[in-house]
């Protein structure tokens, strides 16, 4: 049986799949009430990280492989996973914004703006096929060529396991998603959703206001 | 010169809620290492939370904030927990904390 790999990521590259997986649910709402699945969203990814790496832009950073549908990685099944466990997409079959995944888009607004490169990739990929269907951007993307011992072949000639897109070394990477210490704080806050909300609510308290000199563990 | 520590009662309450143990150690951290230097081996967080930061011991997470910074951001009662009226420039508010998860564990 073909053991598809996980591949193994920093925490930072995990932080900016997350975010930019959130980004391109958002952003594919924002411009069709059209089904997304996990099919569908795994060859957006696939299509938009492969535009990156043409580019030199690291973004995403998720490993792809040839599987039934076509170009599949196992880590944006755990990412949406990890998505819905945070409350910041809904869970079931139809991915979409919860309030609190669409506030977290608002947030971080400025760090979207800040790594426009990386999101125009994005951008383009959703502004192409979001009012297409799950079958329609299958069909596009198994007529993608990628490269293929003794040349380059189409995805749905190249058999099941195979490696189709790996993630950009860090190396060859002009341009990435950057995330400052500050934000990666704050997002690691927002992902701890228990934490994030009894923070919120301790925040919104009038008592908040007031402050006595700290006694400490008595 | 340290840092005098102002805490809420929520802040109280949330630190006396913590696992056995924790609560002294987290107290300690507070007054040994944070008053010293507030900035030190602490991160500023953003978005809703501009303003206040983040300082880890272990497995737990104190969010506070310099009360000095606060003023010189011009942040001060933009929201009930940005009240600073009273404190010294000089102080840190201790607003919330609580055990973290690590977040990093739900996906490979």
């Amino acid at each position: 049986m073909i053991q598809i790999p996980q591949n193994g990521r920093t925490e930072d590259e995990r932080l900016s799949d997350f975010l930019l997986l959130l980004y391109m649910i958002g952003t594919h709402h924002r411009q069709s009430r059209r089904y997304l699945g996990i099919t569908k969203a795994d060859k957006f990814v696939f299509l938009a990280e492969k535009r990156m790496i043409d580019n030199c832009v690291q973004g995403f950073d998720y490993d792809f492989y040839r599987w039934n549908f076509g170009p599949l990685s196992p880590s944006i099944y755990a990412d949406i996973e990890t998505l819905q466990k945070t409350s910041m997409v809904t869970r079931g079959a139809n991915i979409q914004l919860t309030e609190r995944g669409r506030k977290t888009l608002e947030d971080c607004g400025s760090l979207f703006e800040a790594n426009q490169v990386v999101v125009a990739c994005i951008d383009e990929v959703v502004r192409r096929f979001a009012t297409k269907t799950t079958e329609q951007v299958a069909s596009h993307v198994y007529e993608v060529e990628i490269e293929y011992p003794m040349g380059s072949k189409k995805i749905r000639d190249i058999p099941r396991g195979w490696e189709l897109l790996k993630k950009l070394p860090v190396q060859k990477a002009t341009r990435r998603f950057d995330i400052p210490e500050s934000w990666k704080e704050t997002l690691e806050l927002l992902l701890d959703i228990e934490y994030a909300d009894r923070l919120d609510k301790t925040l919104t308290q009038p008592s908040a206001a007031g402050a006595h000199p700290f006694g400490g563990a008595d | 010169m340290s840092y005098e520590a102002y805490s809420t009662d929520d802040f109280d309450k949330a630190l006396r809620g913590l696992p056995k143990g924790e609560t002294k150690r987290v107290s300690d951290a507070i007054s040994e290492r944070l008053c010293k230097d507030p900035r030190h081996n602490t991160k500023l967080i953003s978005a809703s939370y501009r303003g206040l930061r983040s300082f880890r011991i272990g497995s737990t997470r104190v969010i506070f904030l310099i009360v000095g910074a606060i003023r010189a951001m011009g942040l001060e009662n933009r929201a009930a927990h940005l009240d600073c009226e009273g404190l010294p420039d000089r102080a840190i508010k201790l607003l919330f904390v609580g055990l973290r998860e690590d977040v990093y564990e739900w996906s490979p």
